[in-house]
């Protein structure tokens, strides 16, 4: 594998036009990720800390997250991949603690079966319009597997241990 | 989110990726059956940002915001990756002569950092851009963008499945450090299909607004000039894509 995702396979197979093509699009999807939730983190950071903020000066308060993500970046260096690493077991104990601790709770027939009975269609209940709407959701599956192609580099000068950290 | 010890990579590697997608996998469906199963639902939690908060608030007997303020490093890890994985994909690129050789300089640690700030200097124009063209829009406009990443990443799936149906086909006499299996070119060839009913999804059901087709498509124009007028003329195989794949074996077939 190649460092930098999916683009080298497409361009051996499918051509140097459509390899650049999945290259361009792959970076410009994970900008376009990258700002959208970094506007969703500040106002999550100012809701959560009872920032008083005036909405015109939100662009500085991006402007400081993307410098402190550069900056963390830099920082970590070669302690990038050790650090996401590690921050996948604590991002992974979450639910667990979660499913956990809530099973006591759980009521799948008030809560699941009850509610869908107040919508006409069990299977669809948001129709078919609002299922097409719901699916891309399940893209966001094959992430997991598309990372895989970025981790190699590190893990080619770390040691052969660790392969995976995404 | 998964370790697995690397001895013999090409016996190894396919193991750790079913290992990880059956981590994935089970994850993925006990999580929907615990956060469906308890209040507020399912049909509430499927519309929250984070649906943990309300069995966090129960089970630790404190505040949403103090909840929220726990979920946060998760929430900064996710966009950590995702910048992690354009600096290693854009200096990927440069390094085949893709883009200019600016992005593929790295710091300490082969840390690509010109690509980060670029990166990032191109993710904030876009937003500055978008609250300031029609600051009433600001919230639609954002969701929309949100579907042009999900049209973009759904072409790179598509593609990437396709490359490998094409492979098996196309060098099926290359020697393969691991068996992919019968089930390979069926299953890819599925995901092709789901791929696109989203992508059609998208691109019709999504909005009744067509503002993020015409982005994607200024955005795929640009990419598409951008490839003809600069790169095609100047690209070529970086030293992992020789070293590592089967570069190499391509061009000395051909």
């Amino acid at each position: 594998m190649v460092a930098g995702g999916a683009y080298g396979f497409a361009r051996v197979t499918m051509g140097p036009f459509l390899g650049f093509m999945v290259g361009f699009f792959d970076s410009l999807a994970n900008i376009i990720y990258v700002s959208l939730f970094i506007r969703v983190f500040v106002l999550l950071f100012v809701f959560c800390f009872h920032i008083q903020y005036d909405p015109d000066n939100l662009p500085y308060m991006w402007v400081l997250t993307y410098c402190g993500l550069v900056l963390f970046h830099v920082g970590m260096g070669k302690f990038n991949f050790w650090f996401m690493t590690f921050m996948g077991i604590v991002v992974l104990a979450v639910p667990i603690i979660f499913i956990a601790g809530t099973a006591h709770q759980m009521d799948y027939q008030t809560w699941v079966v009850d509610q869908q009975r107040l919508f006409q269609h069990v299977w669809m209940p948001l129709g078919a319009r609002g299922f097409v709407k719901l699916l891309p959701v399940s893209a966001l599956f094959y992430f997991g597997i598309d990372m895989m192609c970025l981790v190699c580099e590190d893990t080619k000068n770390v040691s052969p241990s660790a392969f995976y950290a995404n | 989110m998964l370790i697995v010890i690397v001895v013999q990579a090409t016996s190894t590697v396919p193991r750790a990726l079913m290992m990880v997608f059956i981590t994935m996998f089970v994850m993925a469906i006990a999580v929907l059956f615990a956060v469906c199963s308890q209040w507020p639902g399912a049909f509430i939690s499927a519309y929250v940002a984070f649906p943990f908060t309300f069995g966090f608030v129960d089970m630790f007997h404190t505040s949403f915001q103090r909840v929220t303020i726990s979920l946060l490093p998760c929430f900064g890890m996710e966009i950590y990756t995702l910048a992690y994985a354009f600096g290693r994909q854009m200096c990927a690129l440069s390094r085949s002569k893709l883009l200019p050789p600016v992005f593929s300089y790295t710091s300490w640690g082969n840390v690509p950092y010109m690509s980060l700030i670029i990166g990032s200097v191109l993710g904030l124009l876009h937003l500055v851009v978008l609250q300031y063209i029609d600051k009433d829009q600001f919230e639609v406009r954002i969701g929309l963008m949100y579907t042009v990443a999900q049209l973009c990443s759904i072409f790179v799936y598509v593609i990437s499945m396709l490359s490998f149906i094409v492979f098996r086909y196309k060098y099926g006499v290359l020697t393969r450090p691991f068996n992919v299996g019968i089930l390979g070119v069926p299953l890819a060839l599925i995901g092709v299909g789901i791929f696109i009913v989203i992508g059609v999804g998208l691109c019709f059901f999504a909005n009744d607004n067509h503002f993020h087709l015409k982005a994607y498509a200024i955005l795929a124009s640009f990419g598409i000039a951008y490839y003809f007028a600069y790169a095609r003329s100047r690209q070529s195989f970086s030293q992992e894509e020789q070293s590592i794949l089967f570069a190499v074996y391509v061009i000395k077939g051909k």
